[in-house]
């Protein structure tokens, strides 16, 4: 799975997308892939998962990011999405108070799931709409602050924002995930039944005793 | 947790004493969701559990815990407390399901709760010994242990060579610098490995996950009739829809878990395809970006439009067991997810309810606006079509009182209106206005009403699971075996969707089971049964269901698959294997039709006393159940009672109708339509009047059969429920035949006639028709009885025929019609009587005339010896008995004559012609005038000679001969007359001429004393004999062969002169006389059947004097070889005859006298000859043997010797045998002392033993 390798100079992160419908998570990604993308390496016109490679201080950084299906149907979802994830991106349209409401509690359920191993950003998106905002900047800055998450406003319609928010989730990831390998724990494999340690040492040994 | 867990909880011990015994606190775990603890079962089944286990099992989580966001579940770190107050550090995470208890699984608790006293804490094992302890402590798992340990140690031994010049090795030499070649090495590996394992892997996998994947399956084939639209699907993406189907119906094609991620991403790919005419757009056009959003629902819709039954196993193939990293990894990781998230939201049932509401509308439009079916669309605008519609829908959401009511409307409003006509057949205009109201009813729905898909309700039942509808649907005649245009029945509909929770399967297959009504193989247009799609979707109970119903799971779909080939899940696997390995399944299926009758009782809500079944049925269909499964459950007797209620008020009802000789209701009531009936317009379709009796129900091909001629009769036939079988009978036997013509209904009668009932049918007294034509005289029905070829002749309980009962009532017409149609005139009742008898007794001269004048014979007596004469003082009728008398005697004779003649002539005829046949010309010229009394005598004898001529074919003569002759040789045998043996002389190999010289010396004496020309004569035989000796000798060899099947019996009795004496004065005479009878017995020839013996035997001679030594007494003889000459003299006689003693001295004196001679002795064994071998141990108890030598100085009587040596065979008396030796030689050969029944006299040994004593 998309653990994070902390031990070399690479990384690899996966992000989820979380929001409400119709709050802007794909075209956020969207904005922020396809900017730095040519047109052909999009092959498809899929945009639920993406990849993004980053430098970030010499650190390569491989985002992937992984779209959720914001329909209130597919909730029940959201735990395959999310699980394993490096970060999440909790997505709320300003003008719309119940989709922050909505960001209130995909960050308990994150939190209960995850715990701290994940790092959250708050965006609020559609600051092009600001005539019509319904969520106080301050009221989503404190609550986010009050949870250990970063807030952003970003417009994926403009474009704005979108770099900021990915840049500085990549960091706090790095952070993370190194402050995990000097503890001795990369990242959380909770349910996975086998990690094959990429060491080179026992690059097929793990084949044999998983068949429980 | 619990459902990879595969003990099932409820025969938990533990569990089902918690359940019995302590529901307070099962009530209190689940008000404050806990968890109860249940240990497994090998745990529980060895402790007694004590109630504080009990609540040391239940945990209720402390109260910071208790306010946990919903029930998603999560990770915990949770501490609870146990009932009973114990504190429990918890260390698990788990999806907590919504069910309010989560049941746990706990291997050892039990005991540590035992052992521990405050806290119970799951502590790791710290050392090896304890990691043992934990896995092996039980000696249950000893076994395990030692296997695996075998395989560890197998592995530990080749795990060397791996480490040596291995695969490893190669992986790391060759990719020790390129970070992208190592990661390809590595995918290669597993691709490799995986391939390897892959088949018993994945089987494990499914093994596994069966349960799971058939709760999938149930859910995933429920909504195959999905569309895009339900899921809010764009449009755009529709037509991408078809290419990743087809992909991902390869997906178990891909033995590698990387084959099935790369198969997916295939899937994905070709989904977000762009369309052609997309492409040359924009691409950043948003309509055709697919978010997430767009490609869950897609996947649902494709994972459940996939043939897929093992989705559960391939999400953890793919996930658990992919290890090698790619750099498309993050992006499967999305896919995967995906699919899981898929999975899951159709696990989750959210979408049967989601779609429900979508679903309900698009029915409704596809009714109306289904553009493929143009029939339906004109249909569709009939109000007729509607009120199915509503119909189907209520079937499908299971509104069981509506469908009730709407299928009860149409009985209900018939019967109304029923009871509202003049007339059940009344035609009348206030009738008929009646009737056209009901039939122009639009709301008329019926349980075989189909749909646009050939679907019936009870398809629509099956389908949608309304178990308690299918009962319903049933009592409403609904055909269980009806097909759907793709062949389908709603078996095949409840087994593919896997409905066995409410009891669908079951309930159909009740049907099946006990009514036969059912094909429970029937195939679909694939070729598929029930128990194939059952098993491919790895419904496990469905299967066994179908299976103890006698399902056959060797049928083969049109693909060659049987239902084990397309099982996925092991278990099922299983029992299709032992089903097809012949292991029957049936025996538990009592067991399983009460288990069926029960949810069916409960279903039933309406049912009273489950009436529904055959109520309305055609009454001959559920006689011939009765016959097919004569052992039912007590519901279904019950049943059938119901059903045999119904049909008697039925019955009834026509026989009312039949006595007051309503014709037309009669012929309502036998499902007649005519021309006013009721149901006429039903009939449109066939045109003409349909004849509808449940014999023509019989025609059909099958009860329920589909096909065009069966589907007309079976309308027809629904319409006609109250339909009674033209032989019912009423309890005293009555048909329908009897009532007609007892209460002389003729047209009734000929209703009856022209539907074939039985005309001959016998009531309880086993009276026909035709005898109660007869009682009650109605020479209409007679006739017609007679006309439409009722048995004339067919006695009742009395032994009365109709001609008897119509002459007892002087019915004269009828003996009349009965004597025209060649009744039995002279059939004699139980009483004697004949006909005659009968018409006298009651004085019916007339009738009597007239059975006199047919030919009745009124020579016959009855039980009283009395002739019919006797019974009448009427003169005119005596006179006629005596003329009819002379009659038959003159006709008696005059047809004994001309049979003689005729026979004669024809048979001179035939003779005439030779082999030619009598041609019939020949025939009638020759019979012209003949009557037909001569011409049929004529034909017998025809036959009678034909038959002869064929008898000659026979060989029984022979036969007959060949037994007659060995009968006759056997007589001739037994009456043998031993006079007329002819000599046979046989002689020694000396010197004929000095034998001869000698013998006439001998025949001289005899010549003296006796009648000389006798000798003589003899004597010239003996010379002829002489030469041929040779020659008879073998004669009597081969004759000896033949003597065991031949019995003979030479009867020897003792002729004593009457002074008692022993004739010593004259022994030598009678010796001699003895010698000249030469009785020998030749064979003549060695041929079995021609034996014939001459003997010439002096009557008037004494036969054996002196020397037999008891009177009556039978002696067996043997010839014994004789002992040499130099033996002294004497004479031995051994006997077990009373007179023994007295003989001895006899002879003893005898042998005083003779002391000179030379004595031929012989003993009694004497191996030389075989025969004497063989009645070697009988002949030991009586044997006589006596050798005499005769003194040839006594003057001139010649010296004699006899020799008897008898073996009396006498205790086994088989095969006795005389051997009966005249030895006048003495060096006898041993092939001449003959086998057993010869007898031998020789006298040539006369002058040798004289010679030798000069």
């Amino acid at each position: 799975m998309a653990a994070s390798t902390g031990g070399g100079r690479n990384f690899n992160f996966k992000v989820v997308l979380l929001g409400e419908g119709c709050v802007g998570k794909t075209s956020l990604v969207l904005r922020y892939v396809e900017n730095k993308f040519n047109d052909k390496h999009i092959t498809t016109l899929q945009a639920s998962f993406l990849n993004k490679k980053l430098n970030i201080g010499g650190k390569r950084v491989n985002l992937a990011v992984w779209d959720t299906a914001g329909q209130e149907r597919f909730h029940a979802l959201g735990p395959i999405y999310y699980r394993d994830s490096n970060g999440a991106i909790l997505v709320y349209d300003i003008t719309d108070e119940d989709s922050f409401q909505k960001v209130k509690s995909w960050v308990k359920e994150l939190r209960r799931m995850l715990g701290t191993d994940v790092c959250l950003c708050i965006v609020g998106n559609k600051i092009d709409l600001e005539k019509s905002r319904h969520v106080t900047v301050q009221e989503a800055e404190s609550y986010a602050a009050s949870v250990g998450a970063k807030h952003f406003h970003t417009s994926a319609k403009m474009g704005r924002g979108i770099e900021e928010l990915f840049l500085n989730l990549s960091k706090s990831m790095i952070e993370k995930a190194e402050e995990n390998v000097g503890r001795g724990r990369p990242g959380n494999n909770r349910q996975s039944g086998v990690t094959v340690v990429d060491d080179e040492a026992e690059p097929t040994s793990g084949k044999s005793g998983c068949c429980g | 947790m619990a459902s990879k867990y595969d003990e099932d909880v409820y025969e938990n011990p533990f569990f089902t004493k918690i359940i019995s015994e302590h529901q307070d606190h099962l009530e209190r775990a689940a008000s404050s969701k806990g968890i109860l603890c249940i240990p497994k079962f090998s745990v529980s089944s060895h402790a007694s559990v004590t109630e504080v286990d009990i609540t040391d099992h239940i945990l209720l989580p402390t109260k910071e815990n208790n306010n946990g966001e919903g029930d998603g579940g999560g990770e915990e770190d949770d501490d609870y407390i146990t009932i009973s107050g114990k504190y429990l550090h918890y260390f698990s995470y788990f999806y907590g399901k919504s069910s309010i208890v989560s049941e746990l699984f706990v291997v050892s608790i039990l005991e540590i709760a035992k052992g521990a006293s405050s806290t119970v804490k799951h502590s790791s094992p710290a050392s090896y010994q304890q990691c043992l302890d934990l896995l092996w402590s039980r000696p249950d798992r000893q076994k395990v242990r030692l296997s695996l340990d075998k395989i560890m140690e197998s592995f530990a031994a080749s795990y060397d060579s791996l480490e040596g010049e291995s695969l490893r090795s190669i992986v790391r030499k060759s990719a020790r610098h390129n970070r992208q070649y190592m990661e390809n090495l590595k995918i290669a590996v597993e691709t490799y490995m995986m391939n390897a394992v892959h088949k018993q892997l994945f089987r494990v996998i499914t093994a596994t996950m069966a349960n799971e994947d058939a709760e999938i399956n149930k859910i995933t084939r429920n909504l195959v009739d999905l569309q895009l639209s339900d899921l809010g699907i764009r449009k755009i993406f529709s037509q991408n829809m078809i290419p990743a189907k087809k992909e991902l119906g390869l997906l178990n094609r891909y033995s590698t878990p990387m084959g099935r991620l790369f198969c997916i991403k295939r899937v994905v790919a070709a989904l977000t395809k762009p369309p052609r005419e997309v492409k040359k757009e924009k691409r950043k056009d948003s309509v055709s970006m697919m978010t997430t959003d767009d490609l869950l629902p897609i996947l649902i819709f494709l994972i459940i439009k996939s043939d897929i039954p093992n989705w559960m196993a391939n999400l953890v193939y793919m996930q658990h067991f992919h290890f090698a990293k790619s750099s498309d990894d993050d992006e499967f990781g999305f896919y995967l997810a995906s699919v899981e998230a898929s999975i899951e939201h159709i696990r989750s049932g959210n979408l049967k309810n989601e779609t429900m509401t979508l679903k309900r509308e698009r029915w409704n439009s596809i009714i109306i606006q289904d553009p493929t079916d143009p029939a339906s669309l004109s249909k569709s605008l009939s109000p007729l079509h509607t009120s199915i519609d509503d119909f189907f829908k209520l079937v499908q959401e299971g509104d069981e009182q509506k469908v009730v009511q709407m299928l009860d409307r149409p009985n209900k409003t018939t019967e109304e209106v029923q009871l509202k006509l003049c007339h059940p057949l009344c035609s009348c205009d206030k009738c008929d206005r009646l009737l056209a109201a009901l039939r122009n009813n639009s709301d008329l729905v019926t349980a075989y009403t189909r749909d646009n898909r050939g679907y019936t309700a009870l398809h629509i039942a099956a389908y949608y699971g309304q178990g308690m509808l299918i009962d319903q649907l049933v009592k409403h005649q609904a055909i269980v075996d009806a097909t759907d245009y793709l062949g389908l029945t709603p078996l095949h509909l409840a087994c593919q969707r896997g409905y066995q929770n409410v009891m669908c399967v079951k309930a159909l297959v009740f049907y099946d089971a006990n009514l036969n009504m059912l094909d429970i193989n029937s195939t679909n247009e694939v070729g598929d049964t029930p128990l194939h799609l059952a098993a491919k979707w790895g419904y496990e109970s469905i299967v066994k269901t179908l299976l103890e119903s006698g399902a056959d799971s060797t049928i083969q779909n049109r693909k060659k698959q049987t239902a084990v080939y397309l099982a996925q899940n092991i278990k099922v696997q299983r029992l299709l294997q032992l089903a097809a390995d012949g292991l029957d399944l049936r025996p538990i299926r009592p067991k399983f039709e009460s288990e069926a009758a029960r949810p069916r009782q409960g279903s039933s809500t309406s049912s009273t006393s489950g009436s529904f079944l055959s109520t309305l049925r055609s009454p001959s269909i559920s006689a011939k159940l009765d016959t097919d499964a004569p052992s039912f459950t007590v519901q279904t007797a019950s049943l059938e009672e119901a059903s045999e209620k119904e049909k008697h008020r039925h019955k009834e009802k026509l026989f009312k109708a039949i006595i007051e000789g309503d014709i037309q209701l009669v012929k309502f009531y036998l499902g007649i339509d005519g021309s006013h009936g009721i149901y006429d317009d039903l009939d449109d379709e066939e045109g003409s009047v349909v004849t509808m009796s449940p014999k023509s129900l019989a025609d059909m091909c099958h009860p329920l059969c589909q096909c065009e001629r069966c589907l007309n009769i079976q309308k027809a036939s629904r319409y006609s429920k109250g339909l009674v079988d033209v032989n019912s009978r009423t309890s005293t036997g009555y048909c329908p035949v009897h009532m007609a013509v007892l209460h002389n209904h003729s047209d009734i009668l000929g209703l009856l006639i022209s539907l074939h009932a039985d005309i001959s049918a016998q009531n309880h007294k086993s009276l026909t028709p035709l005898h109660l034509a007869c009682c009650v005289r109605n020479s209409l029905t007679t006739d017609m009885l007679i006309k439409a070829g009722a048995k004339l002749d067919i006695q009742d309980m009395n032994g009365d025929t109709p001609l008897l009962i119509a002459a007892s009532n002087g019915f004269i017409n009828g003996v009349h019609m009965l004597i025209q149609s060649r009744a039995n005139l002279n059939v004699v009742n139980a009483r004697g009587n004949t006909a005659l008898h009968e018409a006298l007794k009651r004085d019916h001269t007339d009738t009597a005339a007239c059975l006199l004048k047919a030919g009745a014979d009124p020579r016959i007596k009855n039980i009283h010896s009395q002739l019919p004469a006797q019974l009448t003082q009427d003169a005119t009728t005596h006179a006629l008995i005596r003329s009819a008398i002379l009659i038959l005697e003159d006709k008696a004779k005059e047809r004994q004559k001309r049979e003689k003649l005729r026979a004669n002539s024809v048979i001179k005829k035939t003779k005439r012609d030779g082999e030619k046949q009598v041609s019939i010309r020949d025939l009638f010229s020759a019979f012209e005038k003949a009557d037909l009394d001569n011409l049929q005598n004529l034909t017998s004898a025809i036959k009678s000679f034909n038959r002869d001529s064929a008898l000659k074919k026979a060989e029984t003569r022979d036969r007959s001969q060949t037994v007659l002759s060995d009968m006759a040789r056997r007589h001739s045998i037994v009456s043998f007359n031993k006079g007329l043996l002819k000599k046979v002389k046989s002689l020694d190999r000396t010197d004929p001429l000095y034998t001869y010289s000698l013998f006439q010396e001998g025949c001289r004496v005899f010549d003296a004393q006796d009648n000389p020309n006798h000798v003589s004569r003899e004597l010239d035989s003996l010379e002829k004999l002489t030469r041929s000796r040779d020659d008879s000798l073998n004669h009597v060899r081969n004759f000896s062969c033949y003597e065991g099947s031949n019995d003979w019996t030479i009867i020897f009795q003792k002729q004593r002169t009457p002074s008692g004496d022993l004739e010593t004065e004259n022994p030598e005479v009678k010796s001699c006389e003895k010698e000249a009878d030469k009785m020998e017995g030749i064979v003549e020839n060695g041929q079995d059947s021609d034996l014939c013996y001459e003997t010439n035997n002096d009557e008037a001679r004494p036969v054996l004097t002196k020397s037999m030594p008891a009177s009556g007494t039978n002696f067996y003889g043997d010839v014994q070889g004789p002992q040499s000459q130099t033996a002294p003299p004497s004479i031995t006689i051994s006997t077990t005859d009373c007179n023994h003693e007295t003989e001895q001295a006899n002879l003893q004196a005898f042998n005083d006298s003779s002391s000179d001679d030379q004595l031929f002795s012989y003993l009694e064994t004497d191996n030389t000859l075989p025969n004497a071998n063989d009645s070697d141990s009988d002949t030991e108890q009586a044997q006589f043997k006596i050798s005499i030598d005769c003194n040839s100085d006594l003057g001139n009587v010649l010296p004699q010797t006899q020799q008897f040596s008898s073996a009396a065979n006498s205790s086994k008396g088989d095969t006795p045998h005389l051997i009966y030796g005249l030895n006048h030689e003495s060096k006898l050969p041993a092939e001449v002392g003959l086998p057993s029944t010869s007898v031998h006299c020789d006298s040539g040994f006369l002058e040798e033993s004289s010679s030798n004593r000069s």
